[in-house]
């Protein structure tokens, strides 16, 4: 019955729509004639020919008119392709909340905005924020309705996957790196050489954590992108990778990705300065299952450091000869 | 943006621009009076006001402030998305213009309707002439502003496979727009909607 129900409301749809294009068209007379597949649409500035599509139904969905405005209530099990009505992964762009009284009765499929519209907008209907939020159609925005209010408890009771993701990141654990040296705090380097950093290679790796909540997953997935150094002397030092390890027997031309250079000492007879190294991530989340929105951005986060290490500079000797 | 489907995006954008036109109702309306033919050639980056102040009165300062901010906002990114409608690619810059401005799911509709016009290959030049532009409406504490103007579209150039697209000749005179901001707490001015010429019937208006 519900499948019926979708069917003719598309039928409805592409019908209305079709009839409708066909007015403007013959009114104006200034329509251009099309390539097959293709349909005239006026958009600012003139008429165009776009690609004739036909639209799927918006299955997955236990829809149920809401009581109130341009909104309808529904709880959807699914995310489907608007268009195809194929089940989609509820992060694709097509996927959403199949809302039918939307869009002056077509129905559309829509997210939640985010951010909300600050309290006080057209767009609340006279109502507080406390009392629901506004979504948005995916098909295009702002004609005739298609934001609308959808009070609490009829729109998808599914949790903001942005919440979810900062659970996800709480719990995430991220490495506290292990900072290397060379010369190690067994020896000693002198001012204006270059020392080699790094961490363990392993240290160097993609964190992906999930949580769920209800129908909805959260995947939030930690990137290394840089170390942060500490040179223990008031100096940073960023690199963009874990570095190069140094081992005995590597000879002088070996390279390294990462390395620093202490320049002065305030002990004429030598400085130690603890070294510590910070991984920083670029924290992403994707959702799956039923989404309000299907992914976001956490930004940069930096993990504690872990073990220091230490480095003694000493002023390189000059020997004068006679 | 390689996660969008192309082709999905693509077809939904052109879905998108069906229901649009079915959404004009008419596009253009014969029955309309002419108005005078532009003869403003406004650049979008000056704030031109209709010939009469009075619908300030009926605002705070701190609430036409407001306004002139949102209207700023709006502005900027007129300017900063033409270069990318008159290239008609959509590329994650693109994108990631749309997202400084939009709210989601907006700013994905935004740039399918991008994709929609690289399918068909259609490029979108200039931006329309702004003979005057006012408050329609002000939230009290000035963080929702709606701007009315009105435009000349025909200084919008629109080409499909390089030819000049048919003029729509409700077009051919000014139109009222209305762009809706907000600026929820945390976030610069955002555009919650647009609703010009194309997506209702044409409002004529008076320069």
């Amino acid at each position: 019955m519900q499948a019926l129900r979708v069917i003719a409301a598309t039928v409805g749809l592409i019908l209305s729509s079709l009839l409708m294009q066909a007015g403007p068209a013959r009114a104006d007379g200034g329509a251009p004639s099309c390539p097959p597949g293709q349909t005239p649409s006026q958009i600012p500035g003139g008429w165009i020919c776009v690609v004739v599509t036909v639209p799927g139904t918006p299955g997955g969905t236990d829809t149920d008119p809401g009581p109130g405005g341009g909104s309808g209530s529904t709880v959807p099990a699914t995310c489907d392709d608007i268009y195809t009505g194929e089940e989609v992964p509820c992060t694709d762009p097509n996927a959403g909340a199949w809302f039918p009284n939307a869009m002056n009765g077509a129905g559309c499929n829509a997210y939640m905005l985010q951010p909300q519209p600050k309290p006080g907008s057209p767009l609340w209907e006279g109502h507080d924020p406390s009392e629901g939020s506004v979504w948005g159609c995916d098909t295009d925005f702002a004609n005739n309705g298609n934001t609308f209010f959808v009070p609490n408890g009829q729109g998808p009771t599914v949790v903001d996957p942005a919440v979810l993701a900062q659970r996800a990141l709480g719990r995430m654990k991220l490495v506290t790196a292990d900072a290397k040296i060379a010369p190690g705090p067994n020896f000693h380097t002198y001012i204006n050489i270059d020392n080699w950093l790094w961490i363990p290679p392993e240290q160097w790796h993609t964190l992906n954590l999930s949580v769920s909540a209800g129908p909805t997953t959260v995947t939030v997935t930690a990137a290394p992108v840089r170390v942060d150094w500490n040179m223990g002397n008031g100096e940073t030092k960023q690199c963009a990778d874990a570095g190069r390890p140094s081992t005995p027997g590597m000879g002088e031309s070996a390279k390294t990705t990462c390395s620093y250079a202490y320049t002065s000492l305030t002990n004429p007879d030598g400085d130690t300065h603890t070294v510590s190294a910070q991984l920083v991530y670029a924290v992403t989340w994707a959702c799956t299952g039923t989404c309000l929105t299907p992914s976001g951005d956490l930004g940069e986060i930096t993990a504690p450091a872990g073990q220091t290490t230490s480095i003694e500079v000493r002023q390189r000797q000059t020997v004068v000869t006679h | 943006m390689r996660r969008f489907h192309r082709k999905t995006a693509a077809a939904l954008g052109a879905a998108v621009l069906m229901l649009g036109t079915a959404a004009c109702g008419g596009g253009d309306d014969p029955t309309s009076d002419d108005s005078p033919s532009p003869t403003v050639s406004s650049s979008p980056t000056s704030s031109p006001s209709p010939t009469s102040d009075a619908w300030k009165k009926k605002y705070t300062p701190a609430q036409l402030k407001a306004y002139q901010d949102a209207l700023a906002r709006w502005t900027e990114y007129e300017q900063r998305s033409e270069p990318i409608w008159a290239r008609g690619k959509a590329t994650e810059a693109a994108a990631n213009l749309f997202k400084e401005y939009f709210p989601s799911p907006f700013w994905q509709n935004q740039y399918k309707r991008l994709a929609s016009y690289e399918q068909v290959d259609v490029k979108v030049s200039g931006t329309p002439g702004i003979y005057w532009s006012k408050a329609k409406s002000v939230s009290k504490d000035g963080g929702s502003v709606e701007i009315t103007q009105c435009v000349d579209n025909t200084q919008i150039k629109v080409t499909q496979h390089g030819k000049p697209a048919k003029p729509v000749k409700a077009q051919q005179r000014p139109n009222l727009r209305t762009i809706s901001l907000s600026k929820p707490k945390g976030y610069d001015w955002l555009i919650y909607g647009i609703e010009d010429a194309s997506s209702g019937k044409p409002k004529p208006c008076k320069p």
